[in-house]
């Protein structure tokens, strides 16, 4: 047993988080309020720096474009970039996260290389779309349908709410084969693939999302179709990160939180000595660690390839992410009517959080496949 | 980071699981009811090493790491053992003769350390008193230096074993002007003049441990039973804090287990509008709620009790975050099995009933809730940039 970071790890960890404190927590207002078109530039523009800090290929090898590091590198990553800004956290999981690990583990290598080394060295954005229009409770009833088609396949049907989908220049999504879950690689400039206009929304606006369309639109499968398949492998690596990132949100509330607290009177003393403020402080804190363990421990499954890795994975991205939006809600109570004013970082907090219930599978799902799996133990 | 049990901590704890089930479980029902200690089961556990597993072999031990010991009570939660008997156990084994070996002198440790390793004394802790509870520094026992020995005066409250105790480690201030500097440690046992049980509690929750008030009118305590250094006290009860935290906690892992297992097998064969429970989801959401409590409330005990293993300070944010999780959220699994359950839930022949109970000690006992936040927003406030 060991709960220590290494040396390396934590040294790496401080830079990560100095980099993403400067570079990326200091802009992310502008990228929130920025006109939807301004957007797609300024998410790319973020994406090349971290490329250029050696920090986006964290977690791949030197070889295929990346700069090294274990899984465990990579959520520390998505922590601090989902304090630092949740819009670039979220864009950087699905390029890197999500669609270029799966080209990387299961991409052909003749094809993979050249998308893959342009996903690390940012000078490529990926994406990664499983989320449908009509979400089904059914775990694996995905609405979009590959069928055989020459050497590959061609999907029907579409996707909600991709992220980088308007900015993707590779992309990633599942579709059932004969009822059975895959994963497919298209490219989004091929025919037979409607990418809606921009959406807005609530928060995390910074991150481009769009709805695809898929008329037969042609696609290359991924992994083997035996054994422990990729989408759900692929599934483990989202809800992880998507924790990861809640778990940064997180901090970034209880910081915001507690220097406000510090900061400001009330009855002659500070806030934080309030016991209605500092006992909300000492909940997130307590979110913040829990979830913090919770996210460790599946990493440490999924690198074992722990049958349970997961629900684990689940039962992290369920605890991280409602006690994101727990602690969002707390920091605006905290902050009060500053924090509710347009343009101040707990309102952002707020709006940003939500999103983590939603995307990456509903709380609703991941319980309900929680509970599966422990029906199944006992 | 990595979070393997040794090959040596898995076999340990499946032999544990299987002394528990079949030597000690099967009593819960029975001592929960009568509000009674359930001695059989106490002395089977002495026989088997159960109760001096951390100490060195030459004081009753087994010389066990903290992670072990853990694994030991967590043991006892998953085979379904009551708060109540794994409270009289922790508190006995962390509280007082822990306290003892750590802090008392050699001739101190000699006479009880393995008295209490095997069972064949109950220890316990007096720190809390009517007046005196989260406000610990605050007490009002007094011990008078009088010549060779001193001279304990007050009342002693809510002190698990204490009925039944052999030795007691009790914290009494030797000047009250100085508040937790004057705070003291002392060594009483059963017979010594002046020191009495006043009546037995009769209690919501853990009732298979016996809970009293101690009276200490003009009690004498000789002064080689003095526990350390006058004034040290504090730190002693302190110091319990980190076996309060993981070991003593331990318990709640393995009856989260115990429980969720109950549930899911409850609501597999409970049928309603023609289908098992367990296929609606809003019972299947209180499930994944449970698992995902077990798995979290795992963690960080054992890194609690990892970090001691590692010889590293008490973290004492880690271990109030451990508490106030464990006890509150613990709360929420709690109403969760019982409200799956339904109306057996509320029906006393079944665990989840005692375990409903045993639960509400969490956030009252060894520290409220309210102590735990009012220590993280401290720590928290010292960590902002």
């Amino acid at each position: 047993m060991e709960f220590a970071f290494t040396d390396e790890q934590l040294e790496l960890q401080q830079r990560i988080r100095a980099f993403c404190m400067r570079e990326i927590g200091s802009k992310a207002e502008d990228l929130d309020v920025a006109p939807l078109d301004n957007t797609v530039e300024m998410i790319r523009e973020r994406i090349r720096s971290l490329a250029r800090e050696g920090l986006l290929g964290i977690g791949f090898p030197v070889e295929v474009g990346g700069v090294g590091g274990d899984l465990l590198s990579t959520v520390v990553l998505h922590q601090e970039l989902g304090e630092a800004c949740a819009a670039t956290a979220l864009s950087v999981l699905s390029s890197v996260g999500l669609c270029a690990r799966a080209l990387y583990a299961w991409g052909e290598k003749a094809d993979r290389d050249a998308s893959l080394y342009g996903l690390l060295r940012g000078e490529k954005i990926g994406a990664c779309g499983s989320l449908e229009p009509e979400a089904s409770l059914d775990e694996w009833g995905f609405m979009t349908k590959a069928s055989p088609s020459g050497s590959g396949f061609k999907l029907r049907g579409g996707k909600a709410m991709v992220l980088n989908a308007s900015v993707a220049d590779a992309m990633i999504l599942t579709a059932s084969v004969d009822g059975n879950p895959a994963l497919f690689w298209v490219t989004p400039h091929a025919e037979g693939i409607v990418i809606s206009p921009l959406q807005t929304k609530m928060g995390c606006r910074g991150v481009p999302t769009a709805d695809l369309t898929l008329r037969d639109c042609p696609a290359v499968r991924l992994g083997p179709d035996e054994g422990i398949g990729p989408v759900v492998v692929l599934r483990s690596y989202e809800h992880l990160l998507f924790g990861a990132v809640a778990t940064g949100m997180i901090n970034a509330a209880m910081v915001t939180g507690g220097v406000h607290a510090r900061d400001r009177l009330a009855g002659g003393k500070p806030l934080a000595r309030h016991q209605e403020i500092s006992f909300k402080l000492a909940e997130m804190l307590l979110l913040q660690d829990t979830a913090r363990m919770l996210l460790y421990r599946s990493v440490w499954m999924i690198e074992e390839k722990d049958v349970e890795a997961p629900v684990l994975a689940s039962s992290a991205k369920v605890f991280a992410s409602e006690a994101a939006v727990k602690a969002a809600n707390w920091v605006v109570q905290i902050t009060g009517q500053e924090g509710y004013r347009g343009g101040s970082r707990a309102e952002r907090i707020y709006r940003d959080a939500k999103l983590v219930e939603i995307l990456g599978d509903s709380t609703e799902k991941h319980r309900m496949f929680i509970a599966d799996q422990v029906l199944d133990q006992y | 980071m990595e979070f393997h049990l040794s090959a040596e901590q898995k076999m340990f704890y499946d032999q544990a699981l299987r002394f528990f089930r079949k030597e000690v479980a099967p009593y819960a029902e029975e001592y929960d009811d009568k509000h009674e200690f359930c001695w059989p089961a106490w002395r089977k556990l002495g026989e088997q090493g159960f109760i001096g597993l951390h100490l060195p072999e030459e004081y009753g031990g087994s010389g066990a790491d903290v992670l072990t010991t853990s694994l030991a009570h967590e043991a006892a939660g998953r085979a379904g053992v009551d708060g109540g008997f794994t409270l009289a156990w922790g508190a006995h084994t962390f509280l007082c003769m822990d306290t003892l070996y750590k802090w008392g002198t050699e001739e101190q440790r000699k006479r009880y350390v393995p008295r209490l390793a095997t069972g064949e004394w109950v220890g316990a802790m007096g720190l809390t008193e009517p007046n005196a509870g989260s406000d610990a520094a605050g007490l009002e026992t007094t011990a008078e230096k009088r010549g060779d020995r001193y001279v304990l005066n007050g009342t002693k409250m809510f002190i698990t074993n204490g009925p039944i105790a052999d030795v007691l480690v009790i914290y009494a201030t030797v000047d009250k002007n100085l508040k937790h500097q004057g705070i003291t440690g002392f060594i009483v046992e059963k017979g010594f003049p002046g020191f009495s049980v006043g009546k037995e509690l009769n209690k919501m929750c853990v009732r298979s441990s016996t809970t009293g008030e101690l009276v200490f009118d003009e009690c004498q305590v000789p002064i080689e039973n003095r526990l350390g250094e006058e004034g040290a006290g504090f730190m002693m009860a302190l110091g319990t804090v980190e076996w309060d935290r993981s070991a003593l906690l331990a318990p709640m892992v393995g009856a989260s287990e115990f429980v969720l297992e109950q549930c899911v097998r409850y609501a597999k064969e409970r049928r309603q509008f023609g289908r098992p429970i367990a296929s609606f989801p809003a019972v299947k959401h209180m499930l994944a709620d449970m698992k995902i409590f077990a798995e979290a409330a795992r963690m960080l005990i054992y890194r609690i009790a990892w970090k001691k293993d590692q010889g590293a300070d008490l973290n004492h944010l880690e271990a109030s975050i451990t508490k106030l999780f464990v006890s509150d959220w613990g709360m929420k699994a709690a109403d969760n099995a019982v409200q799956i359950h339904g109306g057996y839930g509320l029906m006393h022949e079944y665990p989840v009933e005692r375990f409903f109970r045993d639960t509400r000690l969490g956030p009252i006992g060894g520290g409220t809730s309210e102590i735990q936040k009012t220590i993280i927003a401290r720590m928290l406030m010292q960590q902002l940039p």
